[in-house]
């Protein structure tokens, strides 16, 4: 991963985690918050609701009151506390009075409890209501539930009582509003919340006496467990219902047991809050949070891209420029504007590399001297050999002739013979130097190692089996599909050439020459190695030293050639060797051009600041 | 001149399919035919009675023009026009209002119609309301069930309130004036006996007692008996049985006789009409009517059967159980102030409205 | 007939447990006269019939000539009204004229447009507090209206001649208007049908039950001669009209509670 994606990822997971943090604090904020609000908006509502119930009550108390108070009841109660009165004529009066008074529910009754007329049920005339004539102050008690029997069976009805009194008999009107799906209908509600009545007249629970304002509830058995516990103990109580899997389906239901005359529970109001709103909402906020987040995420991420390259590109030139100068372009200079810790290391970057070069340079030039050194005193060596001769035979001539001038004619030939061939050595001498200084500089093309490598193996052929010579065996391992390089053939073959020399001359009493191709990351390797005597640390250490040669014979020159042509190739060239097993050339060469100018490459900043 | 009556459901088809009705066309019929056969059949023509169909229209209308050549004198009146599908209630007001001279008011509308300022006709009772057990019913033709809802019936409150004292307690199935023995059939209701025989009664079954959809006197008094037998713990519930219901049972066209299975009742009401002041042709008359419904068969009395024979075979029913005689109700008229020579019609006979007249002279501001 | 029971050697005796128990009822039908006989003894019960047959011309077809008698509701008003009466319009041929005697006042009616509207009204001056159970009647012949203590006087079909005042009261006369010890409050009336004259009586309730007319030949017959008709409540007054075939009365209404001033009149047949 490079530098500026794990800075983008890290910046990337700064922000997501503090989006998230964020988000997360926001939703529960909100959640909670909403609770609260949801809760006392719903305690508001459940009061306002218990008012809406209490002020049916008081609405009934008044219409019976109202009906009692109505002057053709009075005549009626008047009437009636007559003896011998005759009651049959006020048998159909209720039904008028109560369907004008909108009432479900109306009894007049006699100071004996015995009905003189019923509006809902009208054949009931004459039977007896004694609940209304307990001895209660009917004034002072206010409305009440209560269980009533009806033609359609049991039923819940919102009752009151009013009493007229003439002389000591009395008239009871008791009259009511059932308690069913019309009366749920007519309650004000918010549009998120609705009412059910359970209506508890039998002793199990009946699904189909738990009633909304449309009538029967559906799933009116998942209500079971609330009912059981408020029949068990009435209370006031909450409970939760979710109709499906999404929390948004879920209702609260405030419980309030609905009770009679005797604190018997006649019936169960169910006040369900729907949390779909409250649930969208937060989904909606959530959803909000979400898109914002994501959208700052993605801010965030082109943000941190930026300021990832922007930090990075600094640090991404000096990764090049060092790329660069392992390459072995040294001269590379990284171009940062600022004055940060990068500058500040782009500048000493520049400096290492500036100091590199000069190191160099000196190296090079101390190389050079001492190159220059070492072919001086090379050529002092081999030049002194020749010249030792020719002075020795100046002196015999000089000698002949002054001393022994009858034989200066046949010292004057034999000196001559000795010159000229001493002459000759030092023109060969004279020739090998120049040779390896007029070794040009290579005319790259693409050039296949392995076809290099077998011609030179072919041409070198018949020496390996040579007569009068143990027999060295070639071993040829030439990797396939080796890609082709940028060289010199001629030059490179006569390295090969160099190499395979120095390794025949190595093996004396004959071997194996193994020639080893493989394929690198960017280069092609070669090994030549072979089973000759070795060499041993010091003679490694200076094989590659121009006239330096562990052979009797020989100039020295040829791996000193063999380094040269390798170098200006842009390669590397490497031996590894124990006395008694041989020694083995590794010679890398790179596959694309190698540099050979000396002019500084500058990384420069991209996309420069105006 | 005229005189308006408003008479309720003359349509033809209904009246085939409620024979209690059909007395209401038998009325009609018996102002445009001469007389009747001893079966009751019409004999001669329509128009050969005192009056002659003049204009017809089904449900709605007719008018009746006097008769010039009827045998026995022309009507008084020229014309009477007739307004069907009245409600009771408004017939009632259209007394009160003087835009009718004649109406048929229900018996349990006499006292509010005459507290309104009508002028009321009553007759003796001549109409029987009776429970009746419809025969086939398993649950029914338990004998302790019959007994205890028998017993459990309050007639007095029936006749007190719903009828508001036009009519009363029935015991047998002819009335006091017409039998002489009806005071022995007794009419007192015994919740306490009631409960005491229904508990022996296992399992309980639900009874439905039906009555006529478009009858609120049955509707009223089928309530009743519900709350009564509910007192003595009896499970029934009243149910209305459709006109169409009626119709299935009476087979269509085979005759006013029903068939009880079509009925979906254990028991239901019945009107049963006096066709005669005699005894023993009205009960004779009753038994071909209640025979098929409660699978009563009695041996035909002679018309002229004593009065010890007529209360035997009454007493014989009435211990059967299959049929309760609960109310007699009279026939009750409203007349508006101008019609004179009104005669109270006996039993069986027709509305004699060809012997009335009316005073121009009487004028109400 | 218990006299002749004794004379045929029968004794009454008390109720014993353990006897029979015989209760003879004499009943008749639509044709016969018939004898019940049922003889309890313990739970067992015999009815034992005799009939026997009635003349039965004297039931079917033959009836008497019956009358109908009519209500014509004339006036009412939640002030009580002892007496009113129609008189001919002294002002106006052709129309009437309405005068209700009230307790305080007596009032006169012009009829308008079909409805009775106010024309005069003279405050009755009384010599002591209004009586409770106070009573009057109106003699439109005579042109008075009387109260125990107070009287009107003057040409009722010109009401701007009447008069009222005071008057002391004559022994008796309380008793004789008070409407509450009148037990039965009857009219007589001539007859258009059988030409002999009717009795209109009421029933004999008081002021808290419903009331009824009743016609009869004459006052001492059971047999009533036409279907009573039933009021609202009592019937406070009961006077024969000027022209002797209608009755005037007053009433209450006991549901509405207003007093109601009605014609009576009594027409042929049923």
């Amino acid at each position: 991963m490079t530098f500026r994606s794990k800075l983008f990822v890290n910046f990337m997971l700064a922000l997501l985690l503090s989006v998230g943090l964020v988000t997360a604090g926001v939703t529960v904020v909100t959640r909670h918050a909403f609770d609260e609000i949801n809760r006392e908006h719903t305690d508001a509502l459940v009061s306002q609701f218990q008012k809406e119930f209490d002020r049916r009550g008081h609405d009934v108390l008044n219409r019976v009151q109202g009906i009692a108070d109505a002057e053709p009841t009075v005549r009626m109660a008047i009437d009636l506390s007559r003896p011998n009165a005759d009651i049959s004529v006020y048998v159909n009066d209720a039904r008028g009075v109560a369907q004008s008074h909108q009432l479900d529910f109306l009894d007049f009754v006699g100071t004996d409890g015995s009905i003189i007329s019923s509006a809902e049920w009208s054949a009931r005339f004459g039977y007896k209501m004694e609940w209304v004539t307990q001895k209660e102050d009917w004034a002072t008690r206010g409305s009440f539930l209560m269980k009533l029997d009806t033609q359609e069976g049991p039923a819940l009805a919102l009752m009151a009582v009013a009493t007229v009194r003439v002389g000591d008999k009395d008239l009871y009107v008791v009259g009511g509003e059932r308690l069913g799906k019309e009366f749920l209908a007519s309650l004000v509600l918010p549009s998120n919340m609705r009412a059910l009545l359970y209506l508890n007249l039998v002793p199990k629970f009946e699904p189909a006496n738990l009633i909304d304002s449309a009538g029967p509830v559906n799933e009116a058995e998942r209500f079971e467990p609330v009912i059981e516990r408020e029949r068990t103990q009435p209370v006031v109580q909450t409970a939760k219902i979710d109709w499906t899997f999404d929390a948004a389906s879920a209702e609260i239901f405030h419980v309030i047991p609905q009770l009679g005359r005797q604190n018997e529970l006649l019936g169960v109001l169910l006040i369900g809050d729907s949390q779909r709103s409250v649930v969208t909402l937060e989904r909606h906020i959530l959803w909000l949070a979400v898109g914002v987040a994501a959208i700052g995420i993605l801010f965030g991420l082109m943000l941190s891209w930026w300021v990832a390259a922007r930090v990075t590109r600094p640090v991404q030139k000096l990764a090049a420029g060092a790329r660069e100068v392992s390459e072995g372009n040294w001269n590379t200079r990284v171009v940062v504007r600022g004055r940060d810790e990068v500058g500040q290391l782009a500048q000493s970057f520049n400096q290492m590399t500036q100091q590199l070069v000069d190191q160099r340079e000196r190296l090079i030039q101390a190389e050079r001297v001492a190159a220059w050194r070492e072919v001086a005193r090379r050529l002092a060596h081999e030049l002194k050999n020749p010249l030792f001769p020719l002075q020795t035979t100046v002196e015999n001539l000089q000698r002949a002739s002054s001393q022994n001038p009858e034989q200066f004619e046949e010292v004057f030939r034999e000196s001559t013979g000795i010159l000229l061939s001493e002459i000759e050595n030092l023109k060969a001498i004279v020739g090998r130097f120049s040779d390896f200084a007029k070794m040009p500089q290579p005319e790259l093309g693409p050039v296949d190692l392995n076809t290099i490598v077998r011609n030179v193996e072919k041409l070198f052929e018949a020496q390996f089996s040579a007569v009068g010579r143990p027999p060295i065996t070639p071993e040829l391992h030439l990797a396939e599909g080796l890609p082709t390089i940028q060289a010199d053939a001629t030059l490179l073959r006569r390295a090969v050439e160099n190499l395979i020399l120095n390794a025949m001359d190595a093996m004396p009493a004959g071997g194996v020459l193994m020639l080893r191709t493989t394929n690198g990351d960017g280069d092609v390797h070669l090994e030549v190695s072979d089973t000759g005597t070795g060499l041993t640390p010091e003679e490694t250490e200076r094989i590659f030293t121009p006239y330096y040669t562990t052979k009797q014979h020989g100039t020295g020159l040829g791996l000193a050639i063999v380094q040269a042509i390798v170098a200006d190739h842009g390669g590397r060239i490497s031996v590894e060797s124990e006395t008694g097993v041989g020694t083995a050339f590794h010679v890398e060469l790179p596959t694309r051009p190698p540099h050979h100018q000396a002019a500084p490459v500058v990384i420069e900043e991209e996309n420069e600041e105006a | 001149m005229e005189i308006g009556a408003i008479i309720h459901s003359l349509d033809p088809a209904v009246a085939a399919a409620n024979p209690e009705e059909a007395g209401a066309k038998g009325e009609l019929d018996a102002l445009l035919y001469d007389r009747r056969s001893e079966n009751g059949d019409f004999v001669g023509t329509a128009g050969s009675g005192p009056f002659r169909l003049s204009a017809w229209e089904s449900g709605k209308s007719a008018v009746f023009a006097a008769n010039e050549d009827y045998r026995e004198g022309r009507p008084f009146v020229d014309s009477i026009e007739i307004q069907m599908g009245r409600s009771a209630h408004d017939r009632v007001l259209d007394l009160e209002l003087n835009k009718a001279d004649f109406a048929q008011i229900p018996a349990e509308l006499a006292r509010q119609a005459a507290d309104r300022g009508v002028r009321v006709s009553a007759s003796r009772p001549n109409e029987l309301l009776a429970l009746v057990f419809l025969t086939g019913r398993g649950t029914t033709e338990n004998v302790r069930v019959r007994e205890a809802i028998a017993r459990s019936i309050n007639r007095a409150a029936i006749v007190n309130f719903i009828l508001q004292k036009e009519g009363e307690p029935a015991g047998g199935l002819l009335p006091q004036w017409s039998s002489g023995t009806a005071f022995l059939f007794s009419t007192e209701a015994d919740a306490r006996g009631a409960k005491e025989i229904w508990a022996q009664v296992s399992p309980s079954p639900k009874l439905v007692l039906g009555y006529d959809s478009a009858d609120t006197l049955e509707q009223s008094v089928a309530e009743r008996i519900v709350v009564d037998a509910k007192e003595a713990g009896i499970s029934l519930v009243s149910r209305a049985i459709s006109a169409s219901e009626k119709a299935n049972a009476h087979g269509g066209s085979e005759g006013p006789t029903p068939h009880s299975e079509a009925i979906h009742a254990d028991a239901r009401l019945v009107r049963l009409r006096m066709p005669s002041p005699l005894p023993s042709v009205s009960l004779a008359a009753f038994i071909d009517r209640l025979g098929p419904l409660a699978g009563i068969n009695g041996s035909p009395l002679p018309k002229s059967a004593s009065p010890e024979d007529v209360y035997d075979s009454e007493r014989s029913i009435i211990n059967g159980g299959s049929v309760v005689p609960l109310v007699w109700l009279p026939q009750v008229y409203g007349l508006s102030a101008r019609v004179r020579d009104w005669k109270q019609p006996a039993a069986g006979e027709g509305w004699p409205l060809a012997d009335v007249w009316l005073d121009s002279t009487t004028d109400v501001h | 007939m218990v006299e002749d029971l004794t004379g045929l050697g029968f004794s009454m005796t008390q109720k014993l447990p353990g006897e029979a128990q015989l209760q003879l009822t004499l009943s008749e039908s639509a044709e016969d006269y018939v004898w019940v006989a049922e003889i309890r003894h313990g739970e067992a019960r015999e009815v034992v019939i005799v009939s026997a047959v009635r003349d039965l011309v004297e039931k079917a077809g033959a009836r008497k000539a019956s009358l109908t008698l009519q209500r014509k509701l004339v006036w009412e008003q939640d002030e009580r009204i002892l007496d009113f009466a129609l008189v001919p319009d002294g002002n106006a041929a052709g129309a009437s004229i309405l005068v209700v005697l009230q307790p305080d006042k007596i009032a006169f009616y012009d009829h308008r447009a079909e409805a009775w509207h106010l024309n005069r009204e003279i405050a009755i001056p009384h010599a002591r507090p209004v009586q409770r159970n106070v009573g009057g009647r109106i003699d439109p012949q005579a042109g008075t209206a009387t109260l125990v203590d107070g009287v009107c006087a003057g040409d009722f079909q010109r009401p701007e001649t009447v008069t009222c005042k005071s008057v002391p009261s004559a022994p008796g006369a309380d008793l004789a208007m008070m409407q509450g010890s009148i037990v039965e409050s009857d009219a007589a009336l001539a007859s258009t049908c059988s030409g002999s004259p009717l009795m209109l009586s009421t029933g004999s309730g008081d002021w808290t039950v419903r009331d009824f007319i009743q016609a009869y030949e004459d006052k001492n017959q059971r047999e009533p001669i036409a279907q009573p008709i039933q009021f609202p409540g009592p019937i406070l007054a009961l006077w024969p009209a000027e022209d002797g075939k209608t009755a005037r009365l007053v009433s209450r209404n006991l549901q509405t509670g207003a007093y109601e001033a009605s014609i009576v009149s009594v027409s042929c047949g049923d």
